[in-house]
């Protein structure tokens, strides 16, 4: 069964949406009791890293996700912050401790000639040509729309499966085992996008 | 290497119950159907959507004189676009507080468009970007010259003169934390003589905000000029009611012309 986590304001209705749109059944996870109905969880994110990371923690969703994670090896795919709050810190309104499943940090993009917020269409580099999240993607679908001022700073860019660049490279989606993120909104990036949704609920 | 793709914008001006075509602000000309415009702007893949209220005080009159089975109230069709919208959608119009940014989260907006309330309540754009962030609200800008030939801004569908300069209302939108700003020249509208090239350079002196400029495109090559012009978001409004495919014809005349966009592509409704 596949899982979508609501916080609460979050951009759950869009990536609702999507799913109904694919005709793929899903259980919606407003609480820790129900993460054991699942094996696969999609957590679309907006907004700051420290939010997220303290409504995790006033749902006790914070530990059960590492649970479901690192021991259940169950798949997870984090969208946009979702993704984020699997480095070991945040920088976003001070430093907070993520998950730490996927070494790295979340620091502001050192932009100087480009603006801030990143929003819009980035044509990604695939970089784990393997990657099962991007399987039958057509060249010209790899498009996806993004909106961020913050990114994902890997320390081991093994688990960088795909990348852009925005005065310099950034971590467009990362992949390590069971646990997936992407920075960009798949829910709002039509054919690739879906495609993407698609793929995950299918592993 | 640049990823980035320019975008091309399209506003979707919404009058108690049809969608119209605008011209200064004042006169409408009505062109069509609330909900099956979303229907054509998934066909020509669309790079983002904005679908403003441009009269929310007579958005909940139901009108009986239309004969069509769903009802013409603001946000029915905003709920039934929300579900249709799988690209970037902005909703604004009439967005007075947190619980109708909420309302229009809930239905599937990424982003929200404040206007008048900028004005009438500040703390909004405050509020909200520090709950859904900066990057979710846009504060959309109407401006025209004043008898001055000064660039003033507007709100209430251009109604009314905000008191601050320019410069110092974007410096205070920007204090406020919005993430972008949607930049409406009102001398512009629907008079289809291009883009105020003047404007645009005066407002990217001002900010640092992504700016999403729209006001008097009446030619693909309007679009093209802003593009030239460093505009990332070239928007519109009118002229894609014109033809069929319009969005689609806009989109390849810039692609074909190297304009770093999205490859144009036509799916089945």
């Amino acid at each position: 069964m596949i899982g979508l986590i609501n916080y609460g304001g979050g951009n759950f209705r869009s990536v609702s949406n999507a799913l109904k749109y694919l005709n793929i059944n899903y259980l919606e996870i407003t609480s820790y009791h129900d993460l054991k109905k699942v094996n696969h969880l999609i957590l679309p994110g907006v907004g700051s890293y420290n939010n997220l990371i303290s409504r995790l923690k006033s749902m006790s969703l914070f530990d059960e996700l590492l649970h479901y994670m690192s021991y259940k090896k169950n798949f997870y795919l984090g969208i946009c912050v979702g993704m984020q709050i699997l480095s070991s810190y945040g920088f976003e309104n001070g430093k907070i401790e993520g998950l730490d499943l996927i070494k790295g940090t979340v620091d502001k993009i050192p932009a100087n000639k480009e603006i801030l917020p990143n929003i819009g269409w980035h044509n990604i580099i695939l970089e784990n040509k393997k990657s099962l999240l991007f399987k039958n993607i057509e060249d010209h679908e790899m498009l996806f729309y993004f909106v961020h001022s913050y990114y994902y700073n890997l320390i081991q860019e093994e688990f960088c499966s795909s990348s852009i660049f925005y005065e310099k490279k950034l971590t467009a989606s990362i992949e390590k085992d069971n646990i997936f993120g992407v920075q960009f909104h798949p829910e709002k990036s039509q054919a690739g996008g879906l495609k993407l949704l698609k793929n995950f609920c299918e592993l | 290497m640049i990823t980035k793709k320019n975008r091309l914008v399209t506003i979707i001006y919404f009058k108690n119950g049809n969608i119209v075509q605008s011209k200064l602000f004042k006169q409408h000309k009505v062109v069509g159907d609330p909900f099956t415009i979303i229907d054509r702007l998934s066909a020509w893949n669309a790079d983002e959507v904005i679908y403003l209220n441009i009269r929310p005080q007579l958005s909940n009159i139901n009108r009986q004189d239309k004969n069509i089975k769903y009802s013409s109230n603001f946000d029915d069709v905003i709920k039934f676009v929300g579900k249709k919208a799988f690209m970037p959608l902005t909703i604004g119009g009439g967005i007075r507080n947190l619980i109708d940014v909420e309302k229009y989260f809930e239905m599937g907006a990424d982003k929200i468009s404040i206007n008048s309330s900028i004005i009438s309540n500040p703390n909004l754009i405050y509020d909200c970007s520090k709950i859904y962030g900066s990057q979710s609200i846009v504060a959309s800008i109407d401006i025209k010259k004043d008898l001055n030939n000064n660039y003033q801004a507007y709100t209430n569908g251009g109604k009314e003169n905000v008191p601050n300069v320019l410069s110092d209302y974007i410096k205070k939108i920007e204090d406020l934390g919005a993430g972008e700003l949607l930049i409406n020249n009102i001398d512009r509208d629907g008079m289809a003589n291009g883009y105020d090239l003047e404007l645009l350079h005066l407002v990217q002196k001002l900010t640092k905000l992504p700016i999403i400029f729209a006001g008097g495109v009446g030619k693909f090559q309007d679009f093209l000029k802003g593009i030239e012009n460093k505009l990332n978001a070239v928007a519109a409004g009118n002229i894609f009611h014109y033809t069929e495919n319009s969005y689609y014809e806009a989109i390849k005349y810039l692609y074909e012309k190297k304009c770093n966009t999205r490859p144009p592509r036509l799916n089945k409704i």
